[in-house]
């Protein structure tokens, strides 16, 4: 808890693109949870620049295809920025 | 509508110094906003308002010099036509650009709202882009290549110059009613008073360029003598517009850093000033100094924009302060 | 009053829906075409925050605003494109009154913050003798309140903001470019852009559980019924039911906010489908006495710069064909 506060309330220090493994596990409009490969679940939001429509998230809930989310951290909200998402093979 | 329940006695000994049934006391809700501002960059948004007015203007005044075929209008129209291409190029991408999801900007052209002045906007924007595009694409023709010079290509450049001025006026005029027909109170209080402002706002800035690029001595002070009457226009509507928010209560807006910019810069420097300085040029000189001339279009030129930018600041301003907004809601403000 | 059929749901774990039920929550069945609404009770309200959580939780939307704000219990602040119900908690001070001296209580008239230190009573001593019905406090759950004239709709360039089966208004995600213009239109200060996924966003009477028979979920989880989802019609009655019989428990301040001809409903908006019952001014609860709908004003600006522009084309056309003196 006390990580996730220094998170939100610090501005953040860049805006550097990090990456994550795993699988959507819920979607609602452009707001989505990804569920990593330890069990947790982070809250994200689909960026308007990313190449994807958030109608597009739910068929990735109904695969369940493993996807390497490509994100940045904003010091407004707490959840995932994301910037792509692309589906990982096999 | 019913007027707020009376407060009967009886309740508690202590006065409920906010019940429902007396007069707002100006108390807020710990100083909170109540409305939200509009997320508009005020520049962009701003300097689109300003593009299309001065496109808007120019538009206007080239079709009024063709209408009348006043002579040597030549360089007049084709500065106007070539100028009018600021609003489709500049103004659109920027107006995209403030989008906040600009991929999907088509979405605009999707339906047309009778009760949105965004997208009656949209249409005035785009009948202007489709007319002042080919308008200027064969002006600069014309310029160029000597088969564009044919008689009946000019006539008919002429001719559409003058449904061009038509949609130059929509959309120097229409951005007022886009601000107007708002929640937000400094931009909602006069609606009537502002759309002067602005489209005369409009037409001194598109004379104030014209006159600028202007080489012959009679059209350039014709220019002039129209900036001045759309300055003293814009100045007896800036003087109604603010009769009016002091009688609706929002006169603490002005009092706002935009505010007092709006007051001193916009109107002060860019509408009082010119006035003076064109009156001045007019009057001794007989229109016949460059020098004065210039200063007050750019003056005006400036103002234009500076009221732009300045008011919709303000604006932003009188949404932020719940001691602005709850004044603008009060009953008393309710038209019959 | 547990409904009948719920007898026949007892498993804690459902792999469906129930049908229809809103029925056994909220004891109404949803069917299109019928106008829906909230009935917001603030004397009911105890500011447990539930509707908060429950529509946070259901619409899978991000935590903001995370910190203190020194104002009372409300440390969610406003409605936001990421916060569809607020709870705005008023301390009163003493029994029914609110402080506006310098006492304590809500500074008046300027955008200061609250006073620290005293809250009434005199002293910095709180008063322990209060009036029944939370006269020591005001709490009311705000949401957008799904105007009968919407100005945020009648603003939506795009046509993403529509009106529903239900009468109610959302923003459709996969058509809103994000322009912004409903945020000025809403008198109420609720439509907000997100800066995450650049879209409008509001509540949406929680329109996909409208469509699967469940009760908003605010509603649902509203331990007191200070928040009530039903049909508009029904719920204006039970309102004013509510307020006749709060008059007779002496509760004489009790008023409803956004039915016809009432603050709230002010400017040609009509009525408000998200509607209150307030015991204090509506500036109390930073809700405006008298919105107005704003396209009401297109016509007038749209035609005075018309004329305007007519003015001053005649004008240049004279001074254009005027002779041209030297």
């Amino acid at each position: 808890m006390g990580k996730l506060h220094l998170a939100v309330n610090e501005r953040p220090r860049s805006a550097h693109v990090q990456s994550l493994d795993g699988v959507i596990t819920l979607a609602q409009e452009s707001r989505f949870q990804i569920t990593d490969s330890f069990g947790i679940s982070h809250q994200a939001v689909l960026s308007p620049r990313a190449a994807m429509e958030p109608d597009q998230l739910v068929g990735l809930v109904h695969s369940g295809a493993r996807v390497r989310l490509a994100y940045q951290k904003t010091g407004e909200v707490i959840s995932l920025i994301a910037r792509s998402i692309r589906v990982l093979e096999g | 509508m019913n007027a707020l329940p009376p407060r009967a006695a009886g309740h508690g000994e202590t006065p409920q110094a906010v019940g429902p049934g007396e007069d707002w006391n100006g108390s807020t809700y710990y100083g909170r906003q109540q409305l939200k501002p509009a997320p508009f960059n005020n520049y962009v948004v701003g300097g689109y308002i300003f593009l299309a007015g001065i496109c808007g203007g120019a538009s206007l005044l080239a079709g009024a010099a063709e209408l009348t075929k006043t002579p040597h209008r030549d360089g007049l129209v084709r500065r106007a036509r070539y100028l009018s291409l600021l609003a489709p190029f500049v103004g659109g991408a920027m107006l995209i650009w403030d989008l906040h999801t600009p991929k999907r900007f088509y979405m605009m052209l999707r339906i047309f709202k009778p009760t949105s002045p965004m997208s009656i906007g949209t249409y005035i924007f785009s009948a202007f882009s489709a007319l002042a595009v080919p308008v200027a694409a064969l002006q600069f023709a014309s310029d160029r290549f000597a088969w564009a010079r044919a008689g009946w290509l000019r006539r008919a450049n002429g001719i559409a110059s003058v449904p061009l001025a038509a949609t130059g006026a929509g959309i120097g005029t229409y951005t007022a009613a886009l601000l107007a027909a708002t929640s937000t109170p400094l931009w909602a209080a006069a609606p009537r008073a502002l759309a002067m402002r602005f489209a005369s706002s409009s037409v001194a800035s598109g004379a104030a360029m014209l006159s600028i690029g202007e080489r012959g001595a009679i059209n350039r002070r014709r220019l002039d003598e129209i900036t001045l009457a759309a300055l003293t226009l814009e100045l007896g509507a800036t003087i109604a517009s603010h009769a009016v928010y002091q009688r609706r209560g929002i006169g603490e807006a002005l009092k706002t850093t935009p505010g007092i910019i709006e007051s001193l810069g916009a109107t002060g420097a860019g509408v009082i000033a010119p006035i003076a300085l064109q009156a001045a040029s007019l009057l001794l000189t007989r229109g016949r100094s460059r020098p004065l001339s210039r200063i007050a279009a750019a003056l005006t030129i400036a103002g234009s924009l500076v009221l732009r930018i300045s008011f919709m600041a303000a604006g932003n301003q009188s949404a932020l302060r719940p001691d602005i907004s709850f004044k603008f809601s009060q009953p008393r403000n309710l038209r019959k | 009053m547990v409904h009948p059929r719920a007898l026949d749901y007892t498993a804690s774990t459902f792999d469906r829906l129930i049908p229809n039920e809103s029925e056994l929550t909220g004891g109404v069945i949803i069917e299109p075409g019928r106008s829906y609404g909230f009935f917001t009770d603030t004397t009911l309200c105890i500011g447990c925050k539930a509707c908060e959580v429950a529509c946070k939780e259901w619409n899978n939307l991000p935590a903001d605003s995370v910190g203190l704000t020194g104002q009372s219990y409300d440390n969610t602040g406003l409605l936001s494109a990421n916060t569809w119900r607020h709870v705005a908690f008023i301390e009163t001070g003493s029994a029914g009154g609110i402080e506006t001296g310098s006492a304590g209580g809500i500074e008046t008239g300027s955008l200061g913050a609250v006073h620290g230190g005293g809250t009434g009573g005199g002293g910095g001593v709180r008063d322990n003798n209060q009036q029944p019905y939370q006269s020591g406090w005001l709490m009311m759950s705000d949401v957008c309140k799904h105007c009968h004239n919407a100005p945020c709709l009648e603003a939506c360039p795009t046509g993403a903001l529509f009106r529903t089966e239900f009468d109610t208004v959302v923003v459709q995600q996969d058509i809103c470019n994000g322009c912004g213009y409903c945020v000025p239109a809403c008198p109420f200060g609720v439509v907000d852009v997100s800066h995450q996924d650049g879209k409008a966003h509001k509540c949406t009477l929680c329109y996909d559980r409208l469509k699967g028979g469940l009760e908003p979920a605010c509603a649902k989880a509203c331990p007191t019924e200070s928040i009530q989802f039903e049909e508009v019609s029904v719920l204006q009655e039970r309102a004013r039911e509510r307020v006749k019989t709060l008059h007779g428990l002496g509760v004489s301040d009790a008023y409803l906010y956004g039915v016809p001809d009432a603050p709230g409903a002010t400017g040609d908006l009509g009525h408000l489908n998200a509607f209150f019952l307030l015991t204090a001014r509506p500036e109390v609860y930073n809700l405006p006495a008298a919105p107005t709908r704003a396209s009401r004003r297109v016509r007038p600006a749209l035609l005075s710069g018309v004329a305007t522009m007519a003015g001053l084309a005649i004008t240049a056309l004279a001074i254009f064909a005027g002779g041209g003196k030297r």
